[in-house]
């Protein structure tokens, strides 16, 4: 695959603080790429000297195969951002700020169309400072769209969102893909990565700790899935026993790990079946970024 | 190709000089209608000068005073008086009391200036209220009283000579109270529109992260810097307006403005108050500070300036304040567009050049630390 | 126990504030050296450093007695040790308009040809009366010096009548302002405006813009869920406002020192009244809080009525004769009561009741208004 970005060695260094140490980072046309890590880790240092905000103490960075020096003109016109935490004019319509941003780029998609697309079409002439959270980041994620981009930066695009928003915003961004868009996310969500990147960048400390698509990082774990459950009411049956070992109690719940998740499953059911028992609070955990992370680090993506 | 100077302030015509326009005239709407719309903002640039006017043009200027003639007193009179009394007080009106309290009651509703109670030919009691308004006044109705009576006490029959008055023009127009108190007002409302609209712009939009989503978008920083500062002219161009409309209209203002040097003025002056703005937030950093710092300027150039009274009544240790003001000469050239006063063309050139240069010099600098520096849009 | 974490808690963080420092404690002290400085003079003409610059335009060289009278005159103004006149002489070929025009002087005495024949006068009756223009301008200070020099050509007149001799007369001034025997002092006029200005300071800005912080920070609301009381969360809240104004008044009262103040201000009946005038401006933060509920509106708000009572209740200058649709907010403000009340103390007069009774009345409302907006300034 055509990498539409790449970084070598990049640095940025603020006197004593190294908030990026020496990142690379190889971003494919057409993928949606995570850079997951904790609050401070460098992810909206990483993104901002993308895009030109900051400029790199050391490093290369390559646009569409060519290695630049600056974030000019050029570039500009082929990326769109949605930052981290910006506000528009607070006194401006939703239809006028999107059609302001969208005169200051050669090319340029209709309001009209950005307005259906992200469902705004409700709150259209509405001032930006009446609306609510989850409509602020529709907003910005329309201007971050607006000029028909090859390549969106979201940083942290769902921060502070509820769950429906932010899974409203969720099939938004896989839309981008969709339409054929590269879209580089930094987020310390797990979920979000695991849902939606093809790619993840984990980073900590200013660096990349592990890389790869999320099935990949999670392979590396070489951890099991485990299953946990209760029952009603024993009824005098030891489910240790029942499950030959397989099973071990703690906390008051069974858990049940392994490796083959769907044929565990038809074990409990057609044991709890045979032996009359009734089954209670079962869910399956499989390992995931948290754990990938905790296993780098030692810490979780919340500390 | 057409290179700016650091590719801000000529035009680059490298992309297309459509695209710039069309990019330029895009942020300037957007400026616009974020500026008009904010009701505050426009309440605060419109209703201040506006008040001041009303206040200091209602309390310190009286319509029907002329500074053509000497000021004419109205002075009550009781206790023991031969009858001619009045013809030594002329040419100002004398009433005459038959009661001390009624004088005295009149006195302080401002019925008349000062009330002179005759003990005897040679003694007498001068009743006044004294305030701060009048304080220079009440010195002058001091000496004209002092002179009467005493011209009174020895029957002085006659002048020796005569005093004539003759107003000299210092420009196209005779300006009176309210056209003095008038350009004083327009000084101070440019002053303010410029200064803490700028103040605004740097400080308030950098720290709501404006600048920084601008400055992902191919708009450059100039047109950044010009389309808000546009805007900001503009609103202080109509602030400007309405009061010299209210003036003509409540007040009888007098001036002959030179509208098109008028407009020249109020640009480039409001451009040089931005650059004050943009000093002070350079010096103060933070946008608060920036605020209190320029209210207390403000409150500094109020006083130090001869607007509200000549700056000769400060003491002298302090009178070479006025002479480093910006509003003083803007009050000077603004006394010379509206006819009032007279000025050598040269003067009023460089007074407009000074204003001009050091605003977009100081806007220039501005557009470096606010809106392309990486600390400054960076969190 | 609570009651005083919490006082500490929010005094901390009073004092904290920049701007809450700055505006309450340090800019009243400020404005009080500045207006002692530049108007305590205004009454006094010796103390005055009014530097006025005159011309004296012989048209015909003077001869006999004229000319000694003049030349004692103007040599007398000259050696004048308060420096109040600068005498620059001319003849008429001089060009002592274009002095005029460009502020080198700001008045002209001009002594046409023939003004001689006042020697003639001395002796005849019957001798046409020679004239003397004053020449002048708009401008203020030039006003002032045209007013300056027809008392003293009066003077003159008088003095040639009296054959140079003084007229022996007592004028005994009284000023209604004060109590009979008691000189005005500027400084009793503003000692109690400043204080007032501190006290308005926290009562239209501190109180009501913390209140609504607070609120709207959720600050109030986390302190509700611990075991302090209301009214500990009210009292500390009050507390730690009157601190910073205490500390106002301790600077103001410090300064004083230095300056000629009535000692009534030492009195208890003065510090009854100053605690007075406390609470019932205090009272008014909270009718601010009661109404508005975002910061913003309420910033303007009261930026708006601070300055508006600012300047509608006598505390720079007198405004009891201002027309009646700016008039009727003086009257119903009670800040204009509560300086008028100081000031009568200071100047021995007795307090009338409106002094107390408008004040009074406010303070009622904004406890009743406050207490009935109570749960939701809280919320």
């Amino acid at each position: 695959m055509d990498n539409i970005i790449r970084v070598n060695g990049l640095k940025k260094h603020y006197k004593e603080i190294k908030a990026v140490d020496g990142i690379d980072l190889e971003i494919g046309k057409g993928e949606i790429v995570a850079i997951l890590g904790p609050n401070g880790a460098g992810k909206t240092t990483t993104v901002e000297t993308l895009e030109g905000l900051r400029k790199p103490t050391s490093g290369e960075i390559f646009y569409f195969g060519k290695k630049i020096s600056s974030v000019d003109q050029e570039i500009k016109e082929r990326i769109g951002v949605q930052l981290q935490s910006s506000t528009f004019f607070a006194n401006l319509k939703v239809f006028e700020i999107i059609d302001s941003f969208g005169g200051l780029y050669k090319k340029r998609v209709s309001t009209e169309s950005l307005i259906e697309k992200f469902n705004l079409k409700e709150k259209e002439k509405t001032l930006i400072k009446n609306l609510s959270g989850g409509q602020k980041q529709r907003v910005a994620l329309a201007c971050a769209v607006v000029n028909d981009p090859d390549i969106v930066f979201l940083d942290e695009p769902t921060t502070g969102l509820d769950p429906q928003a932010r899974r409203h915003l969720w099939d938004l961004i896989e839309q981008l893909k969709k339409d054929g868009k590269t879209v580089i996310l930094t987020t310390h969500y797990m979920e979000e990565a695991e849902y939606l990147a093809d790619k993840v960048y984990v980073i900590d400390h200013g660096k990349i700790i592990a890389k790869g698509t999320v099935q990949q990082l999670i392979s590396t774990l070489n951890m099991s899935s485990v299953i946990y459950f209760t029952f009603d009411e024993e009824n005098g049956v030891n489910p240790v026993e029942l499950f030959n070992g397989k099973v071990k109690i703690e906390n008051g719940k069974y858990e049940y790990e392994t490796n083959e998740v769907e044929k565990s499953l038809i074990e409990i059911f057609e044991i709890s079946k045979n032996k009359e028992l009734k089954i209670e609070d079962l869910h399956v955990r499989k390992p995931n970024l948290e754990d990938v992370f905790l296993h780098l680090t030692g810490r979780t993506l919340r500390e | 190709m057409v290179f700016c100077w650091n590719n801000c302030f000529l035009l680059q015509f490298e992309e297309g000089e459509g695209m710039m326009n069309k990019r330029f005239l895009n942020l300037i709407s957007v400026f616009i209608k974020e500026t008009f719309r904010d009701k505050l903002d426009v309440f605060f640039t419109l209703f201040f000068p506006v008040f001041f006017l009303i206040i200091f043009g209602t309390i310190f200027i009286s319509p029907q005073d002329s500074v053509e003639k000497e000021r004419l007193y109205v002075f009550g009179i009781y206790g023991n008086y031969i009858e001619d009394v009045e013809k030594y007080f002329e040419p100002h009106e004398v009433i005459f009391y038959e009661s001390l309290e009624t004088l005295k009651n009149d006195i302080e509703s401002r019925k008349l200036s000062s009330g002179i109670e005759f003990i005897e030919k040679n003694d007498v009691k001068v009743y006044s209220n004294e305030s701060f308004n009048e304080a220079r006044e009440s010195i002058n109705v001091g000496m004209v009283i002092e002179n009467a009576v005493k011209k009174y006490a020895i029957g002085a029959k006659r002048d020796y000579f005569n005093v004539n008055n003759q107003l000299e023009g210092l420009g196209r127009v005779v300006g009176t109270d309210i056209d003095y108190l008038l350009t004083g007002v327009l000084s101070l409302s440019i002053l303010s529109g410029g200064m803490f609209s700028i103040i605004g712009v740097f400080g308030r939009y950098k720290r709501e992260g404006i600048i920084k989503r601008f400055m992902v978008t191919p708009a450059k920083p100039w047109e950044f810097v010009v389309s808000s500062s546009f805007t900001k002219v503009l609103l202080n161009l109509v602030s400007i307006f309405i009061i010299v409309l209210l003036a003509r209209l409540f007040f009888n203002a007098n001036l002959d403005f030179n509208w098109i040097t008028f407009l020249l003025v109020c640009i480039s002056s409001t451009i040089g108050m931005m650059g004050l703005g943009v000093l002070i937030l350079i010096i103060f950093k933070k946008t608060e500070a920036s605020y209190t710092a320029s209210s207390v300027l403000y409150t500094i150039m109020t006083f130090f300036s001869g607007i509200y009274f000549p700056v000769q009544f400060l003491p002298s240790q302090v009178r070479w304040i006025s002479h480093i003001l910006p509003v003083t000469y803007l009050t000077d050239v603004l006394r010379y567009v509206s006819g009032i006063e007279d000025m050598s063309f040269i003067k009023f050139i460089t007074i407009n050049l000074v204003f001009i240069f050091a605003g977009i010099i100081l806007l220039y600098t501005a557009s470096k630390i606010y809106v392309t520096s990486e600390k400054n849009i960076t969190t | 126990m609570k009651l005083k974490h919490l006082t500490i808690a929010m005094a901390k963080d009073n004092f904290r504030q920049f701007e809450i420092v700055f505006w309450t404690i340090v800019f009243p002290a400020a404005m009080f050296i500045f207006f002692t400085t530049v108007f305590s003079g205004a009454f006094d003409q010796e103390t005055s450093e009014l530097n006025l610059k005159i011309g004296v335009v012989y048209e015909e060289t003077l001869t006999g007695t004229t000319k000694e009278i003049f030349g004692e005159l103007f040599k007398g103004l000259e050696e004048d040790d308060s420096n109040t006149f600068n005498i620059t002489y001319f003849d008429k070929s001089d060009n002592y308009l274009e002095e005029l025009r460009a502020r080198n002087l700001d008045v002209i005495i001009f002594f046409p040809e023939g003004f001689n024949r006042l020697n003639l006068g001395f002796i005849l009756q019957n001798i046409e009366v020679p004239d003397i223009k004053i020449l002048h301008t708009s401008r203020s200070i030039s006003t002032l010096g045209r007013d300056i020099l027809n008392s003293i050509m009066d003077e003159v007149n008088l003095r040639i009548n009296t054959f140079g001799q003084d007229v022996e007369m007592n004028i005994q001034k009284v000023s209604l302002s004060s109590k009979e025997g008691v000189d005005f002092n500027y400084l009793d006029f503003i000692f109690p405006s400043m204080l007032i200005m501190a006290i308005m300071t926290v009562s239209f800005f501190n109180m009501p813009l913390s209140i609504v912080d607070y609120s709207s920070q959720g600050i109030s609301k986390r302190i509700s869920i611990t075991p302090a009381k209301k009214t500990d969360y009210f009292f500390a809240f009050l507390i730690s406002q009157f601190l910073v104004l205490i500390l106002s008044i301790i600077l103001l009262y410090f300064m004083s020192r230095f300056y000629n103040i009535s000692k009534e201000m030492y009195s208890i009946k003065f510090f009854g009244f100053l605690l007075f005038s406390i609470l019932t401006s205090l009272s008014f933060g909270l009718l601010f809080a009661s109404f508005f509920k975002k910061i913003s509106t309420l910033s303007a708000v009261t930026n708006v009525m601070y300055f508006l009572t600012m300047f509608l209740s006598g505390l720079y200058f007198d405004v009891s004769n201002i027309p009646m649709f700016l008039r009727w907010y003086t009257l119903i403000n009670p800040m204009t009561y509560l300086v008028n009340g100081m000031r009568n103390i200071l100047n021995l007069k007795s307090l009338e009741a409106n002094m107390i009774i408008i004040p009074l009345i406010w303070f009622f409302v904004g406890i009743i208004v406050f207490s009935y907006n109570l749960k939701k300034v809280k919320e």
